[in-house]
């Protein structure tokens, strides 16, 4: 099921991650974790733009979540 | 250091409407309205990832997505039938699912050099520079 980007922002932080907003005219948002690695976070409705389960996936992959226990936080 | 990144288009199975791009060297996932939306949609996200890990001090080729999203890439690449003219993905964009394109990621400033230019307008030229620099003879690969 898509899931909205606010959302995965407010899951993501819970871990730890710091949240960036999109710059200018710039349709991205992106993740940074402790040792600075980023993700980059659709961002091309804002806080509304939906995600699905392939873009859940490899957010956790990219930081090494258990996807099943992030989307429980979604 | 590499100059030529794969990435993949599919249609969203969740969003209608929606392409999911994925630039595989990079394992960069966004989506995009139309082809060309989302042609424009991963260049950014990538060159974000790019300009962030460069930053850190990260090697971005170190993201490259897992295997099974690389065998995807294989699947079409071996399907002889899989190839289409670029300049028909526009009028057939309904006629096909997922497809792939091998081309340079452009600086940012690149990608937004005449800001008054209408979005559509920019979406347009930047699937342009795609097409011209496909390995594939100005093609890309579908199925």
């Amino acid at each position: 099921m898509p899931y909205a980007v606010r959302d995965v922002k407010r899951a993501a932080e819970a871990r730890g991650i710091l949240y960036y907003p999109k710059k200018g005219k710039g349709s991205h948002a992106k993740l940074k974790g402790p040792a600075g690695k980023a993700y980059i976070l659709p961002s091309h409705n804002g806080l509304k733009t939906e995600v699905d389960d392939i873009y859940i996936r490899k957010l956790c992959a990219c930081y090494e979540w258990d996807m099943d226990e992030f989307i429980a936080d979604l | 250091m590499k100059t030529e990144f794969w990435f993949l288009f599919e249609r969203s199975e969740q969003l209608p409407d929606t392409w999911v791009a994925q630039c595989l060297d990079l394992d960069v996932v966004t989506y995009g309205r139309s082809v060309e939306h989302a042609l424009e949609m991963v260049l950014e996200a990538s060159r974000m990832i790019l300009d962030e890990d460069a930053e850190a001090g990260l090697d971005p080729l170190a993201r490259r997505a897992p295997k099974e999203d690389w065998d995807k890439l294989e699947k079409l690449r071996q399907a002889p039938k899989a190839y289409i003219p670029v300049g028909m993905m526009n009028t057939r964009q309904d006629d096909f699912r997922i497809f792939a394109v091998q081309t340079e990621i452009p600086k940012v400033a690149q990608v937004r050099r005449r800001p008054a230019v209408k979005r559509g307008r920019v979406a347009v030229d930047v699937a342009a520079a795609a097409v011209n620099n496909s390995s594939y003879g100005h093609s890309a690969i579908a199925l």
